[in-house]
């Protein structure tokens, strides 16, 4: 018996609604900011609440996936992708290899955002707004190769 | 110096390290714990047989280590610095745009890193 294995689909819906929260606050999150690159500051109340809903998804979907990541090991990956669809695999692991980046990303972001404010300090945007971006790009390469995979094979 | 100019560079130096010792991870084959599912066991080796998990000792070596330099370059900044300082617009600019960049460049040799391996490309 694999760690959490026998519940393991209720935790992989679990992670699912926390990505659905996740993505939907990073994204809306950067239409604000790339408006700040336009000089538009007037939603900032709104922004500063899209990053705390964004950090506390992120670590629920993360602690999650971890959770549930002894099992997909071996039913999904060793049982299946690594012998029959070994690029499913590669796909796989970038999405682990970005997803603990990212968190240090989101932690950091979530940190500088608390403690600066866009429209006093523009400079801070050299990074701040880049983060954003990175971030977006993560989290939507995590939302359509996990989908995709779990398409493939979700569970057993 | 200042709350926002202390949180930017120390958020700055754990953003890029945390990626840059990630990829330590890869480049120097650093032996790190996995863990072993079936055995529910955690080893320092890599066992050829049976599924591991090296993903977990990764991230915690890259947040560690680059969680006790940032600890470091804050204590640092406190001391040397005077309480009334702050960033110079283009050191805050120019470290915005490095940080991108060593992250860019990390992300991209994951990608590359595990691409190869698994003959996607």
């Amino acid at each position: 018996m694999v760690f959490l294995e026998n519940f393991y689909e209720f935790l992989l819906i679990v992670h699912l609604f926390a990505t659905f929260v996740l993505v939907g606050a990073m994204t809306h999150n950067l239409l604000i900011v790339v408006k700040y690159l336009g000089g538009k500051f007037g939603r900032q109340k709104l922004e500063w609440l899209y990053v705390r809903v964004s950090l506390w998804a992120y670590v629920i979907t993360y602690v999650v996936g971890a959770l549930i990541y002894p099992a997909y090991r071996v039913y999904i990956r060793h049982h299946y992708f690594d012998p029959e669809l070994p690029w499913a695999t590669g796909l796989f692991e970038v999405k682990e290899h970005w997803g603990a980046v990212a968190l240090a990303m989101l932690f950091v972001y979530y940190f500088l955002r608390k403690n600066f404010q866009p429209a006093t300090e523009r400079d801070k945007l050299f990074l701040y707004v880049p983060l954003c971006f990175l971030l977006n790009i993560v989290l939507w390469y995590k939302v359509v190769v996990g989908c995709y995979l779990t398409l493939l094979k979700g569970s057993w | 110096m200042k709350k926002s100019d202390t949180a930017y560079i120390t958020g700055s130096v754990f953003a890029a390290l945390t990626a840059l010792f990630y990829c330590c991870t890869m480049w120097f084959s650093i032996k790190l714990p996995r863990y072993y599912p079936l055995e529910h066991s955690w080893r320092w080796f890599n066992q050829k047989e049976g599924p591991s998990q090296g993903w977990y000792g990764m991230q915690v070596f890259a947040f560690l280590a680059a969680g006790i330099v940032t600890a470091v370059v804050y204590l640092g900044l406190k001391r040397v610095t005077p309480a009334d300082a702050s960033l110079k617009p283009t050191l805050t600019k120019s470290l915005g745009v490095v940080v991108t960049v060593i992250i860019v460049v990390c992300m991209l040799y994951m990608l590359y890193h595990e691409f190869d391996r698994w003959h996607i490309f």
